[in-house]
This record gives structure tokens, sequence and C-alpha cells, in this order.
């Protein structure tokens, strides 16, 4: 249950709060660089999007996102504004958002 | 000061009671001394609502202040819609409600000196902050007299409408009431300034009404710059949509303009004079005297900062973002001070629990409205480079020059959402 619950905190607290263990486990600073490269992102996707809005991302596989994600960067998938974002970010960025964005569940 | 800060439920804004619990059940270790950080936030913007509420999602322990003026923001974005009359000025207004549900304490008061070495803000209404960080987002100051006659009183006459608000109101007013053959004046100043495609938006919406209910009326732009932001896509609209109804001269045509004589709606540039109908003049801008009088702003009038935190390179625990940051290749643009303002907060939330800030990118992207259903847009991804903030090449840039109506219906949609989304994480 612990483990879950810190699972938790990873994902709705991006900086990581734990800091008694002396040797910080990797995985809170990969969870922090994912929260951090997710922050803009969220500048125009929200949780609950309507109609005619930004698609969500929340909650969706992660390889679902990363393919879409790879697919506006290579220009395979046309979006309006997507391909010029997506062409800004690295394979391992974009392997990071894309788990990032999977774990975030869907709408509130 | 004050002792205990407002904390009301946070539970609302972790979004579950897990992790409310979570958060409540973790052992606290935010500094040495065991006492909660104190961060002090100067400004409601987008850039200083968004670093406040944020700071307490990345750590709800730390105690954070927000201190604005103004009891309610008129957002700049879309406030070219409601001057051209196609929105309400409703629309622009928000308060801070939901930032004070989040457990920010808000303080409706003007910081008025900040002292870096005793590390406290003075507010006009005799209150003293005391702080471990501090947070400046106080937008932008105009350089008057700049313009030899445009000072605060001229731009009763001739608005700016550079802050929304009254002068939203009153551009609007003048463009209403304007001959039907007459003349909209729009100076706009040289980079960098506040929201580069800005003005060309408001020329486009300006230019929409005019069409619609002045069509004899026209806009005329008197640039201090050779180019703008996304020019080849506006000037190629403007012709399809609006014929020869805006005409715009670059600095090489008359020079910027350099004088006005408001009482006689009269603007001034090198080669001639130009007597106009409705005058919106923008003036040069740069970081507002509570952050230059703090030393934290260099010779170019606006704040040099750590392309990674944000923390001022020139008054160490003070972190400037937004417009009057100088954040390298980010427009200074609500989007900017909203990216900024989340990565920030990540940052130091980290830095407070001992952790070292890591390396990210950031975006920026700035939709304008060319009409209501004709949008287009400016992306950029950034990143830290050396000592500044640098955009990461082969990415990001404009609209196509070429796309359908579909395309840019599709945009304009999107310019809608955008400001749905931003305005309901920032101040819902």
């Amino acid at each position: 249950m612990r483990l879950f619950l810190l699972a938790i905190a990873l994902v709705f607290l991006p900086a990581p709060l734990i800091s008694a263990a002396q040797d910080r486990p990797p995985a809170q600073t990969v969870e922090a660089k994912a929260a951090l490269l997710a922050a803009s992102c969220s500048g125009c996707h929200v949780r609950a999007p309507t109609k005619d809005g930004f698609p969500s991302i929340y909650g969706q596989p992660a390889a679902e996102i990363r393919d879409l994600l790879l697919s506006f960067r290579s220009g395979a998938r046309e979006g309006t504004v997507m391909n010029r974002i997506a062409k800004g970010y690295d394979n391992a960025e974009i392997e990071l958002l894309a788990h990032f964005f999977a774990t975030q569940g869907g709408p509130q | 000061m004050s002792s205990a800060p407002n904390t009301p439920s946070r539970r609302r804004f972790l979004g579950t009671a897990a992790a409310a619990a979570v958060a409540a059940g973790l052992p606290v270790q935010l500094k040495a001394a065991g006492s909660p950080a104190r961060v002090v936030v100067i400004g409601g913007g987008y850039g200083g609502a968004t670093v406040a509420r944020f700071l307490l999602a990345a750590d709800p322990r730390i105690h954070v202040t927000l201190i604005e003026p103004n009891r309610a923001l008129y957002s700049c974005p879309f406030s070219n819609a409601v001057i051209a009359g196609l929105k309400p000025y409703s629309m622009l207004r928000f308060g801070y409600d939901g930032v004070a549900a989040t457990g920010v304490r808000l303080v409706f008061d003007k910081a008025t000196r900040v002292d870096p070495a005793a590390k406290t803000v003075r507010t006009e209404g005799g209150q003293v902050f005391s702080y471990d960080r501090l947070i400046m987002a106080p937008g932008i100051e105009f350089i008057w007299n700049a313009i030899a006659g445009y000072d605060e009183a001229a731009a009763e006459i001739m608005p700016h409408a550079w802050k929304a608000g009254p002068q939203t109101l009153l551009l609007r007013k003048q463009i209403e009431q304007m001959p039907d053959d007459g003349v909209v004046a729009i100076a706009p100043p040289t980079n960098p300034f506040r929201c580069p495609p800005g003005p060309y938006e408001r020329a486009s919406l300006i230019a929409y009404y005019l069409k619609k209910h002045k069509p004899r009326a026209k806009v005329l732009i008197l640039d201090s710059k050779e180019s703008f932001s996304k020019d080849l896509l506006f000037r190629r609209a403007w012709k399809e949509l609006y014929g020869d109804r805006i005409e715009w001269h670059g600095i090489f045509d008359f020079g910027p303009v350099i004088a006005v004589r408001p009482k006689e709606m009269v603007l001034v540039t090198e080669k001639r004079e130009f007597r106009v109908d409705v005058a919106n003049i923008i003036p040069p801008q740069r970081a507002p005297a509570i952050a230059q009088d703090a030393g934290l702003a260099d010779e170019t009038g606006w704040c040099p900062i750590d392309p990674v935190t944000f923390e001022s390179r020139l008054q160490p625990g003070i972190h400037v973002l937004g417009d009057a940051s100088i954040a390298g290749a980010m427009p200074k643009s609500a989007f900017s001070a909203n990216a900024q303002g989340k990565v920030c907060a990540m940052q130091i939330a980290r830095l407070l629990n001992g952790e070292a800030p890591i390396q990210t990118k950031l975006i920026n992207v700035c939709y304008s409205l060319v009409a209501p259903h004709y949008g287009i847009s400016v992306a950029g991804v950034y990143r830290p480079g050396e000592g500044i903030i640098e955009e990461v090449e082969n990415a990001g840039g404009v609209s196509p020059t070429h796309a359908s109506e579909k395309f840019r219906r599709r945009e304009a949609g999107y310019a809608e959402s955008w400001f749905r989304t931003i305005t309901e994480q920032v101040f819902g």
C-alpha cells in the first residue's frame, strides 16, 4: 500500500518530498525530469478537453503518446502546431513524456 | 509580519484525497531548521499567479505569499478581440479566489521596496514580508516620454491598451466613435516588447470591425521596426481579407514615431506628421521600478536570469520570470510566463529541498486571430544554453504560409481553447 501511495506522490507531486534517504533513488529524479518537461504541455492540453479543444493526452497508453509525438515529429501525421513542437524533443525526452502522461489518469 | 498563513483545503488542488494523505504522511525535511520555507511572489499576472500555485503543488509545505495590487486581472490575451467588439470585456476579468483556494496567501497591496540583503519586501500599505526566496513577476512598465509628449496623461487621449483594463475600454470606445472614413494609427515599439504579434493581431481585428461597420476607414501602422512577428502570414492575410484597409510602414518609410501632440491627434515621424482619428501608441517598455530598485535589471532595462532556475544573475535568492525577465529566445508572452512559472516553481521546490535543479525544455506558442475564424501561430521550444535560454534548432516556427481555410479555422479554434485552458489553470 505504501508503495502505491508513493507512486501517486511521484505522479501528483512532481518535486520529491522524501529526503530522508541519502542516495536518492533514480526513479524520483526521472519523474522530476519528466514533470519538468511536461510542464509546458499543460499550457494547452487539459485533463477534460472540450469538443473543439486540444485533445486529451492524459491517461492515454504510453505507446500511443510516443507514437503520436514521433509521427508529429517526422511529419507523418499532420497537426497544426504539434509538428513544430515535437521537433524540439529527442527520443529519450519523448519516452519520458509518454510515460509521464500515461500515468496521469483520465479527466478529473 | 502576520503569523499563521491561510491553510484552506489543499486537497482540492491536489486533486485526490490519496495524494493529500500522502503529502501529510511523508517526512518533512524542508529546511535544516525544520520550519517551512517562505516564498514571496510579487505580481499576480500570468507568471506570478502560476508560480505561486504551482509552488504549492510541488511542495505543499512551502508558505507562499502573493502580493498583487489589483483584486482582479484583466487579461491582455484576447483583449484585442474586445477592442474590436468581438468579445465582451467581462471575458477578460479573472479574480484570485481560485489562487487563494490552493493555499496561496493573497495580499492585495503594492510592493514598493525589496531589500535583498535583509530579504524583506515592503508594501505601500506598510506591511513587511520576510522571505527565504523571492520571485518577481512584475510585468512591464512604460518608458514615458521616450516618445516626446507621450506621458501618462497622453495615454488617456492616445491609449496604449498594453495593460488590459480601462485602457482596453477606452480604445474600444474611440474606435466605435471615430468617423466612418477615419484613420486608426498603431505605433508598435522596437524589440523586445510584451507580446510581439500583439499589435498586428490588433490591427487585424480592428480592420475586421472597420470592414463591417466603417468600410471607408483604415488602419495605419507606423512601425519602429523593419519586420515583425509572423509578418509574412499577417501581410498575406491582410491582403486576402481586408484589401488595402491595413497600411503597414516599416522604419525605413518614415522613420519611427518620435513625438506626439495628443490634443491635435498628431503623430510625428522623422519625415512627416500624421493627423489621425484614433492613435494607439505602444511605447517602449522595461522591467518595473520594483525590479530596477532592487538591482535586478541591467542596462537593457530587463532582468538577467539563470536559464535553468530563473534566479537573478544580479541578486541571489531572487527569481524573475515573465515579461520582466531576459528569457533569451523566449518571447514576452503569457504562454511563456505560464511555462516559466511552472518550471521555476518545480526548480525552487527542489532547491528548498536541497536538491539540484534539472535542465529542461520550455515551450511558447502564440496564437493570433487575423479574423474570428482565421488563426495563425508561432511556436518555439527552448532550452538553457550558454548562460541564456536558447531556441532548440530545427523546431518551432510559424503556421504554413499556404494552408486551407479549415487549417486557419482550426488554429482560430485552438486560440480560443488555449485561452480557456490557461485561464482555468492559472485562475481557476
